[in-house]
């Protein structure tokens, strides 16, 4: 096998100790965790000058998370941290919503306002009248459910308006549901020494599924760790609407039509059953309802999987070849699943996979993790009982919620609450760092005008979004991630978040959510200050696991910067998973479930399945011969995060305007040629982006980008940033979720195209 | 005579190098010390593609003078997200040129 080349660093540069002083400035190992950010929480050595202003930022090399790279985003920290957009200090709306006419006050100002309207909402409608929204990934979790649950006492904790949860938690609750814990694929992320860790296997294959990880970075997952498996001999598997950077080095790349992965899937699992392919041993011992499994995969034989998903018969039998003849072969999944309306059928039967060709658990396959939870340990600091919590919006509509198996409320029905004030008024919304109808809100204007229909709405973020000009009537202004002490915990290792700088009168969202909550529940906020709440809670962390006897604080985690739990493989045959510990899965059977006990008892169907799109050519011809094109949305771009970056000068050099990719025959029939703005409409809306020509894509699939609004162009109402002008959710349903209330179809629309006119977008003057 | 050796066959096409040298650079827009350029996506037989990424070093380009001195690497090097990228003399770099697809510079 290849090794990767290493290099040496400087070591009076680069050092162990987690600060240290180069000529005037402090130099801080740090974890770079949003915003504006990501999912991920990147090793970075923040610069400060005497004054504590971030000057340089730079990719730590000791940390063995990223040994050194830095994603264009992150260099452009201090650009977004002194931004002429940051806003410095609370502000009151002064005119009309949408004006942008502001009035600065003072926190304990801004906290009055938010305190005599919570209090006089909640006394007339009771706690579950408030809404608090959420954005992704971000160091804002815990942070919201403390705000939410605790200082308002509303069961109502959701994402900003993304409906169906459509983001991670259709797979979170189908691995919780099938496996009893979520799995994630094995890239020696677990240990310190990396590569090198002698219990570490390179896989043979990697399918890479409905995720380019290189840009997107999802979950807590580094992308370019497959990047380095390649390099050491992994084969990828691609499978992706579009022809991906990974795609073109793919051993095979299968051009999926978006919303059939289920049926993809199955169809692998068929071909690997009929050909004896899976591991008997595996599936004898630790698997649950493997005849009903083989009887749901006959019903996809390749020649039925290729009319399905378009990828030829031959293609998907050779990618179930090498994918069951490997070992150890992992999957790296993502968006793509959880945005097509079945996407908890389709995840179901990708996990499936994984289990009966024995890569759970296993070496370079793809590993159960129940270390790493810390902010779920922050979320029990606060113990509360909410009044109401049988209340939470999309309890009735869903078991698996009621049941607790989403954390989240559902945003198609908050969006029914606003409109229509059943099944009870919404009339407060609390939006932390979550840029709703510019960014995953579907059917982008409909939420904004439901969110009007809001009393009084507070909105916190970095700077004046258009969600915070459109609709906030206190705005607060959060610090960005080098003005914050923290703790990062997702899968491993566990990072010190260093405070190294402070801008004007921002504050961190543990701040405010103290401050809230020591005004609307003192008793369960008993701290002092933030320091206080901060060592209460590193004390408390429950679920940490070292070997190395030292005891868990936020000062040795500074000291190390990084944590390292405890990390077993095949945790099953250990009795490392269940409260009982016994050997085992975490679920009612002990098995993995390939008939799943949890989704039957919530009325769910308890086999991976596949339900065909609609609309789509096949189940709404009428509809597909007036949009004829299939729109998959969704894919993301090296400058930004989501609706983020687009206030940021380099970014926008970079990457001016909004894309949409569009095979170059696709684009003749419509009179369209590279570079022209092109309409793209079906019957709720329109979006209009720039033609990029895309001979990888099948003819009849367009490929748009979303998060767009123009930090350039006015605020004020009617232009609102143009936030609806080039918005591809105009276009999205908002309330058409999954069975279980849970996955929307993002990526399976469909439209028209047709040129835009002598359009010429006002000029980028940031 | 110090060069950038580039295994462009892993090149992601991130563009950290580009913008990494612009921060260390202050360069303004349009100028570049070193640019990326892409190859594809085009079919070139039956289900193989190419779509590929090698970045350029531009007239700009002082292989990062300044923080060589100082004892650091080139900042796109330092950055290469892909990891893809190694400076050095030309005549160690060439030594470890051990398979296909790589570019040797000497901006």
């Amino acid at each position: 096998m290849r090794k990767l080349p290493k290099r040496t660093y400087n070591d009076e540069l680069y050092r162990d100790e987690w600060q240290w002083q180069e000529g005037d400035l402090t130099v801080t190992r740090n974890c770079q965790w949003s915003g504006p950010g990501c999912h991920e929480g990147c090793g970075v050595l923040h610069y400060t000058d005497k004054e504590g202003r971030v000057v340089r930022i730079e990719g730590d090399p000791k940390s063995p998370v990223y040994n050194g790279r830095l994603c264009m985003r992150c260099m452009a920290v201090p650009e977004a941290m002194y931004n002429k957009m940051r806003v410095t200090n609370p502000l009151k709306r002064a005119g009309e919503r949408g004006e942008n006419k502001w009035e600065e006050i003072t926190w304990d100002e801004a906290y009055a306002i938010i305190e005599e309207n919570a209090k006089r909402l909640s006394a007339a409608y009771g706690p579950k009248t408030i809404a608090v929204l959420q954005g992704t990934g971000r160091n804002t979790s815990w942070q919201a459910a403390a705000i939410a649950n605790v200082a308002y006492q509303t069961p109502n904790l959701m994402f900003g308006f993304l409906a169906g949860d459509s983001c991670y938690v259709p797979r979170l609750v189908g691995m919780s549901s099938v496996a009893g814990d979520a799995s994630i694929m094995d890239c020696a992320q677990m240990f310190e020494d990396r590569y090198d860790n002698p219990r570490y296997v390179v896989p043979e294959i990697c399918i890479v599924w409905g995720n380019n990880p290189i840009i997107s970075n999802g979950d807590g997952f580094m992308g370019h760790w497959i990047v380095d498996l390649m390099r050491m001999g992994t084969e990828l598997i691609v499978i992706d609407p579009r022809l991906t950077w990974m795609a073109g080095m793919a051993k095979h790349w299968l051009r999926v039509r978006p919303g059939t992965d289920g049926a993809l899937a199955l169809a692998m699992i068929d071909v690997i059953i009929k050909e004896d392919l899976y591991d008997h041993e595996f599936v004898d011992c630790w698997c649950y309802g493997f005849d009903q499994l083989k009887e749901r995969a006959a019903e996809f034989p390749l020649d039925v999987a290729e009319h399905i998903t378009t990828i030829p018969a031959d293609l998907i039998q050779a990618a179930a070849r090498d994918y069951a003849k490997a070992k150890p072969a992992a999957v790296q999944w993502g968006l793509a699943l959880d945005q097509q309306k079945h996407g908890l059928g389709a995840n179901h039967a990708i996990q499936a996979l994984w289990a009966i060709t024995g890569n759970v658990d296993v070496p370079g396959g793809n590993i159960l993790v129940t270390s790493g939870y810390i902010q779920a340990d922050v979320r029990t600091t606060f113990q509360w009982d909410v009044p109401e919590a049988y209340a939470r919006l999309g309890n009735a509509e869903s078991k698996l919620r009621a049941q607790g198996m989403d954390n989240s409320a559902a945003t198609e029905i908050l969006i029914k609450a606003l409109e229509t004030g059943e099944p009870y008024p919404v009339k407060m919304i609390h939006c932390t760092s979550s840029n709703t109808f510019a960014n995953m809100g579907a059917e982008a204007e409909r939420v904004y005008k439901a969110m009007l229909n809001a009393e009084f709405i507070v909105v916190s973020d970095l700077y004046l979004t258009p969600t915070a000009v459109g609709t906030a009537d206190v705005f607060l202004p959060v610090a960005m991630s080098a003005e914050r002490k923290g703790v990062r915990g997702w899968w491993a290792p566990i990072r010190a978040i260093n405070k190294v700088s402070d801008y004007a009168n921002t504050k961190s969202d543990e701040e405010i959510a103290l401050d809230i909550g020591r005004r609307m529940n003192p008793e369960a906020f008993p701290w002092k200050t933030l320091e206080e709440m901060w060592d209460d809670i590193m004390n408390n962390l429950q679920s940490a696991n070292f070997d190395d006897g030292e005891p868990f604080s936020y000062d040795n985690l500074q000291k190390r910067t990084y944590r390292y739990e405890v990390f077993e493989y095949k945790k099953y045959e250990k009795g490392l998973l269940r409260a009982d510990g016994l050997p085992g899965f975490n679920t009612p059977t002990g098995r993995l479930e390939l008939w799943c006990t949890t989704l039957n008892s919530c009325d769910l169907e308890p086999l991976p399945y596949f339900e065909e799109p609609s609309p789509s050519p096949f189940s709404t011809p009428d509809y597909a011969s007036e949009y004829p094109l299939i729109l998959t949305t969704g894919h993301r771009s090296w400058e930004f995060f989501h609706s983020e970056h687009r206030n940021l000068r380099s970014m926008r050099e970079f990457h001016p305007w909004p894309l949409v990719d569009i095979h170059p025959d696709t684009a003749v029939k419509y009179g369209i040629k590279e570079g022209d703005w092109v309409l793209i409409e079906n019957h709720r809306g329109s979006a209009k982006e720039i033609c990029r020509l895309n001979p990888s894509m099948d003819p009849g699939v367009v490929s748009a980008e979303h998060g767009w609004w123009f930090p350039e162009r006015e605020a004020a109402l009617p232009e609102l940033y143009g936030v609806f002008e080039s918005n591809i959710n105009m276009l999205t349903p908002s309330t058409d979720v999954g069975p279980s209330g849970l996955a929307a179809p993002y990526s399976t629309q469909m439209c028209r195209i047709s040129k835009v006119e002598g359009y010429v977008p006002p000029e980028i003057s940031l | 005579m110090n060069g950038l050796l580039i295994d462009y066959e892993f090149c992601t096409g991130c563009h950290s190098c580009e913008m990494a040298c612009k921060v260390e650079h202050g360069f303004g827009e349009g100028q570049w010390g070193i640019e990326l350029k892409q190859l594809g996506p085009r079919e070139i037989s039956s289900r193989k593609w190419e779509y590929k990424f090698v970045p350029v070093p531009t007239e700009l380009c002082d292989l990062c003078a300044d923080r060589v001195a100082e004892g650091r690497w080139p900042t796109c090097v330092h950055h290469c997200q892909a990891q893809v990228m190694e400076f050095g003399p030309v005549e160690d770099l060439v030594k470890t040129m051990d398979k296909e697809k790589m570019v040797l510079f000497v901006p």
